[in-house]
């Protein structure tokens, strides 16, 4: 899979507090997970800052004590270790005991470490997942409208980048914080119980830390995104030279592409280099406030051990050098963790506007209690559908002011077959997207066998018309999967039998598995033809009484253009039909064309008719024959043009 | 590992001197944090005063003493033990300025090594044979120039700098320990080779599973890109619950392999993490029984547990690096089988002036996989400076393959061609092909402004030769009509242009290039007959500068040319200008009665 561009993003200002509330109800629907990672983060984080430090710290004192003549035993296991607990509580352990908790406290860390990142990656699993279910679930009530207004690599970007990006932020970054306000809390009391004036000395670093940090994090996240955008423009410029190599070639302008290449990776590079540098300056500095408090410490230490006025020994500096890192270090992290919150901050913005689209085209309450909904349908109280069509003064525009639908009147009746032809953007398929329901019409009302059709549930509508499209839609799946999408109730023989209607039995029996075989990738292996007589075979299981081709045959060579042809015959028969066709030997014998130009319904006869009249019909259909191929106008000029009686004067021979 | 190595060396030229120095600099960081580390040995053992005879001996902290001291000794530094702290501080310092620099030098040395790894990738594909575009996949292509760098690069700055830290701290701590007390060294890392055994195993597993959840994400967001492209049917078959249920299976499959990954992940980590508390714990409590048995001084159990601490995180890590070693391998392979393509000598051969003179002689053609199906059959005829020559045929005669042998896209089987007398095999390929400049069939616009599209082949057009070249593709109309006129992009983050604005736009850059012979492949089939009448009209003021080759299958556009050549099935079937063609009564003769009775 090519890797997907990265959008450019800018970095909001400020936390946007009620985007993360409505994603944080998402974390709180597993709060068991939550709850595990809380109660294990909180014991790890006392073993590491509050026991794990003073249990060393007794060690040493232990040492010391045997140095100094303090302790003198006859055997190891005589010795005592005086360890100073959290809040103060002093217990001087035998050596078994401290052997012993120190092991014990190792397995059950351990095993909560286990439970703590399984729960956290769990969390971020079940709330990215949730996150696309419930984008997955808005995408299919969503209209057409909708799409328009968003490229499908937008919305593709929302439900996998996002929603991932959202899950591990969330998870992780609560996490983090819980484990750094422990770690705070566990080494403040544990400081403080053993000496308050010491600890003070400590935290003199703190308001340094929390001042600089904010800042250093803010520019390095500003310089990476920065970066990442002049990333993302090398990616795009990369893809660009290779689906424009014929041109690059023909106009042989390598070289100048070359160079712009070297600019944009010079570019890529200054904005790392400086993005680096950033870091390069912050964690030095950090560290050397560190190690300045270090020194401090021991200063100040060396001070006390000498004058007595506040009791500290050897151990307890040792313990407080530890301290300053502990303290400062959940504060640098914090920082960080807020900047990945801003960091995905849009993101999140972007999946919550898109949850909470509004549904356009939807039936109303009384419908829905009536008919049910697209996902539960009561099919029980569908009316039979006959055919019957009626637009009434319909007028729609897409919503920016410009109609593009001027007052049309229509009335298509049961089991004719119409035709629209007309220039590319004269209403064509805005025309049959209003019948399928696709957009609603913004004045005038269509009428479907006498009722309106707002008045019906949008499925029953929907379960009565077979639609084709100009790009034929292949799903992975089998063969009779596929087919069988028009109709969930179809059996194997109506499968087939659409098939072999539409002629593409033949060929789906010659593949390995019959209709059992699977199809990747969309088809990827069929050619245009055979993909679109699939589709046709699927709106023929529907046995539909609506038809609808919307271009369905340009995108198909010539050579299959014949079996095409004879499948769109055996579609048609017995329906109403609509077919929307470029290439005009299509729709020769349909009972009706429509010819429309900006919106309007210019001509409207048969094709005898309309080639009488001589009008804007008769000159589309001469100008075709201008653009086809040689070898194909002396064809198509023989089987249709003589038909129509016009003279050239002279007949024509064979090649 | 053979291309890991020759990769690694193409993308370190240049940046050779930094890259070494940032490794010196790395170890120099590792040497100031082990010495600071130290100072606290020194420090418990200078205020227990156990430095001094008839303690244990130390010579290494012996040595630090008197560096301390400057050479005054140990008693110097129980009276002076401010010097301690001062330590500490000027070491930090040093840390502090080593740190900066390695770090600098580090992304300096990792940008520069993925610049010089992308550009080294792009100049070589952008010159490759276009026959090669034909075979590779686009996204296989974009991958190894993006993806594939940035892993070689990654393991050249991170992963090398990762082991070089862990060698560079395990060699400094371990003799240092070991200096003091080998018995205390080996106890406490005894569990580590096991562990280091467990990990390697253990990884391999991890990575097993996570392919599988990768996998099964991969057909996630497939099955979400297939539901939004075929939303239109979708909607209008009533597909809704039918796709949501299927996407919940891949929603469950997902879940359920990602818990199984992580499980055992969560598990690695957990059990890992024993070997290391483990090491550190038994360093200390060791570390009690030694001082206890007066082998080492209290200032020992304060490094004991440091070192053994700064050892052991990074020595788990090199697990993990060495199991990454496999997808770089893999990376560099598919960067040298990119680069192994051989590419087009663009440059050897003579510039003669070209001045649009041109004859075929004999010219046969074949594709390569194809040898026994010509698509060019013996095409012979000749055309002068400035002349217009139209060619027609059916799909598949040929006509587009007449001008790709002409650029020299692909070479001739058969014949030759020559202009002014030169063979084009012995013309450089990039001036040949800035001689002679087609319009595609489909052209290709790239996502820059309209006049930055348009001067594309010729930078330095001024801003009136864009507006002319414009005027006579008949597109200045359409894009003054744009807000931004000139500078109204294209694509993507611009307008999206209509197929014969797109063409118009092609025209007009191939008219400005002012190369002597232009070739029109089908180029006016998306403009209406009118505007393509304005254009040809238009053209004809280029007559007399330029050679013109113009493809098409309106006999309206072939007419007025100077010689008119009908391609059947590679051959030329008829030839000569419109009159003779007529008088010839032949196939032009029935397209050109055909066309006007359409009027």
């Amino acid at each position: 899979m090519p890797p997907r561009r990265i959008e450019e993003e800018a970095l909001p200002e400020k936390l946007n507090l009620s985007v993360w509330f409505k994603i944080g109800k998402y974390a709180m629907r597993h709060w068991v997970f939550l709850l595990i990672s809380l109660l294990c983060t909180l014991f790890v984080t006392f073993y590491d800052s509050s026991f794990v430090p003073v249990m060393n710290a007794g060690a040493i004192a232990c040492a010391n004590q045997i140095e100094l003549g303090e302790q003198v035993v006859s055997d190891v296991t005589e010795l005592v270790i005086p360890v100073t607990f959290i809040f103060g509580i002093k217990v001087d352990m035998p050596f078994a005991a401290y052997v012993t908790s120190m092991g014990v406290m190792i397995l059950v860390r351990s095993v909560l470490i286990i439970a703590t990142f399984y729960a956290t990656n769990i969390l971020s699993m079940h709330i990215m997942v949730d996150l696309r279910r419930d984008t997955f679930a808005k995408i299919q009530e969503l209209s057409f409208s909708y799409f328009d207004r968003n490229s499908s690599g937008w919305l593709i970007a929302r439900m996998q980048n996002d929603t991932s990006s959202i899950g591990d932020v969330l998870a992780w970054a609560l996490n983090s914080i819980l484990w750094c306000v422990f770690e705070l809390v566990f080494i403040t009391v544990t400081m403080f119980s053993i000496n308050w004036q010491y600890s003070l000395i400590v935290l003199a670093s703190m308001p340094v830390i929390l001042t600089i940090t904010p800042i250093f994090e803010k520019a390095i996240l500003k310089a990476n995104r920065t970066a990442r955008n002049a990333y993302s423009h090398y990616v795009g410029y990369l893809a660009e030279s290779i689906d424009g190599a014929k041109t690059v070639k023909s106009l042989a302008i390598e070289d100048a592409s070359c160079e712009e290449a070297e600019k944009i990776t010079e570019d890529v590079r200054t904005k790392r280099e400086f993005a680096g540098q950033l870091n390069a300056v912050f964690q030095p500095v950090i560290t050397l406030i560190f190690t300045l408090m270090i020194a401090l410490v021991i200063l100040v230490g060396f001070r006390w051990l000498n004058n007595g006025r506040v009791a500290i020994d050897v151990a307890t500096i040792i313990l407080f050098i530890s301290f300053v890192n502990g303290v400062n270090d959940p504060l640098t992290s914090i920082a960080e963790i807020l900047s990945e919150f801003m960091a995905a901050q849009a993101g999140a913005e972007k999946v919550m506007q898109l949850l909470e689209a509004k549904v356009e085209i939807a039936d109303s309450p009384e419908i829905v209690e009536r008919y049910g909904t697209v996902f539960d349908p009561k099919k029980e109280n569908y009316e039979k559908l006959e055919g019957d069509i009626r637009f009434e003064d319909v007028r729609f525009d897409y919503g920016n002011g410009i109609e593009v639908i001027h007052p049309l009147n229509l009335h298509i009746e049961k089991g004719t077959s119409v035709a629209i032809v007309g220039e590319t953007g004269s209403g064509k398929t805005t025309t049959v997207n209003l019948l399928c329901r696709f957009y609603e019409p913004t004045g005038g009302k269509i009428y479907v066998d006498g009722v309106d059709y707002m008045q019906r549930s949008l499925g029953w509508l929907r379960s009565n018309i077979g639609y084709v499209q100009q790009t034929p839609f292949v799903f992975t799946g089998t063969y009779a999967e596929n087919i069988r999408y028009g109709n969930e109730e179809a059996s194997q023989e109506d499968i087939e039998k659409a098939a072999k209607i539409v002629g593409i039995h033949d060929f789906i029996m010659s593949s390995k598995n019959g209709y059992d075989t699977f199809l990747e990738d969309g088809g990827g292996g069929l050619s245009q033809g055979q993909k679109q007589l699939l589709s046709f075979a699927r709106a023929l299981v529907r046995d539909p009484a609506i038809l609808i081709l919307d271009e369905a045959t340009s995108s198909i060579d010539t050579a299959t253009e014949a079996e095409v042809q004879r499948a769109i015959s055996g579609l048609l028969k017995g329906r109403t039909s609509i077919v929307i066709a470029h290439r005009l030997s299509t729709i020769v014998g349909s009972d009706r064309i429509l010819f429309m130009e900006r919106g309007r319904i210019k001509e409207d006869g048969s094709h005898k008719e309309l080639m009488e009249k001589k009008g804007a019909y008769y000159e589309l259909y001469m100008n075709q024959f201008r653009d086809l191929s040689i070898g194909e106008q002396v064809k198509a000029f023989e089987k249709d043009i003589e038909g129509q009686n016009v003279d050239l004067g002279k007949p024509l021979k064979d090649e | 590992m053979g291309n890991l190595g020759k990769t690694f060396k193409e993308m370190i030229q240049g940046t050779k001197g930094l890259y070494v120095a940032s490794f010196v600099f790395q170890f120099l960081m590792v040497l100031f944090s082990v010495f600071t580390q130290f100072l606290s040995k020194v420090l418990v053992d200078a205020l227990n005063e156990t430095l001094g005879p008839g303690n244990i001996v130390d010579p290494l902290e012996g040595f630090v003493v008197q560096i301390l001291t400057l050479g005054k000794g140990y008693q110097y530094l129980y009276d002076n033990k401010w010097i301690l702290p001062t330590a500490v501080a000027v070491s930090g310092l040093i840390t502090a300025f080593v740190s900066f620099w390695r770090f600098n030098l580090r992304t300096k040395a990792g940008a520069r090594i993925a610049k010089r790894g992308r550009m080294k990738l792009y100049a070589h594909l952008e010159r490759l044979p276009y026959r090669e575009y034909r075979t590779q996949k686009s996204g296989d292509l974009i991958q190894t120039c993006t993806r594939d760098v940035d892993l070689t690069r990654k393991f050249m700055m991170m992963d090398l700098s990762q082991m070089t830290y862990t060698l560079f701290t395990v060699i400094l701590c371990f003799s240092i320990l070991f200096s003091i007390s080998w018995k205390l060294t080996l106890v406490s890392l005894a569990a580590f080779p096991v562990m280091f055994v467990y990990s390697f195993f253990l990884i391999k597993e991890v990575r097993r599973r996570f392919r599988a959840t990768d996998d099964s994400e991969a057909v996630m967001v497939d099955k979400i890109s297939q539901n939004l492209n075929g939303v239109r049917v979708i909607k209008a078959y009533n597909g809704e619950k039918k796709e949501i249920a299927a996407f919940e299976e891949t929603l469950k499959d997902y879940g359920k392999k990602f818990a199984r990954e992580k499980r055992l992940s969560a598990f690695f980590f957990g059990s890992s993490d024993i070997f290391i508390f483990a090491s550190r714990t038994v360093a200390i409590i060791y570390a009690i029984y030694l001082v206890f048995a007066h082998e080492i001084t209290a200032g020992t159990v304060v490094i004991s547990y440091t070192f053994v601490n700064m050892m052991v995180w990074p020595l788990r890590n090199t697990a993990t690096t060495l199991s990454n070693l496999g997808q770089t391998l893999a990376a560099t392979d598919r960067i040298q089988k990119l680069l192994s393509i051989e590419l087009e000598d663009t440059e050897t051969g003579s510039r003669p002036a070209i001045s649009g003179n041109m004859v075929f002689d004999h010219v046969s053609f074949a594709f390569p996989d194809d040898p026994n199906t010509p698509i060019l059959d013996d095409v012979c005829f000749s055309v002068k400076k400035g002349q217009t020559v139209a060619i027609m045929g059916k799909t598949g005669s040929g006509k587009s393959t007449l001008i790709q042998v002409l650029t020299r896209l692909y070479p001739l089987t058969g014949g030759k061609i020559v202009l002014d007398d030169v063979d084009i095999n012995d013309i450089a390929l990039s001036h040949l092909r800035r001689n002679i400049v087609p319009v595609l069939q489909d052209p290709f616009l790239f996502s820059k402004t309209i006049s930055q599209n348009i001067k594309i082949a010729k930078p330095e057009a001024t801003e009136e030769d864009i507006r002319r070249a414009a005027r006579i593709a008949a597109v200045d109309g359409a894009i003054e009509g744009f807000k931004e006129g000139y500078d109204t992009a294209v694509g993507e983050k611009g307008v999206t242009l209509s197929g014969g604005q797109k063409q118009r736009v092609a025209i007009a850059r191939t008219v400005i290039s002012g190369a002597p012979i232009l070739v029109f492949d089908d180029s006016l089939s998306a403009v209406d007959t009118a505007t393509d009448l304005a254009i040809r009209s238009e053209l004809k003021e280029l007559q007399g500068s330029s050679t013109v080759l113009l493809i098409t299958h309106r006999v309206m556009s072939a007419k007025d040319a100077d010689l008119i050549i009908v391609l059947d099935h590679g051959k030329i079937a008829e030839m000569g200008t419109n009159d003779e063609l007529i008088r010839n009564n032949g196939l032009y003769k029935r397209i050109a009665d055909i066309q006007s009775s359409l009027g």
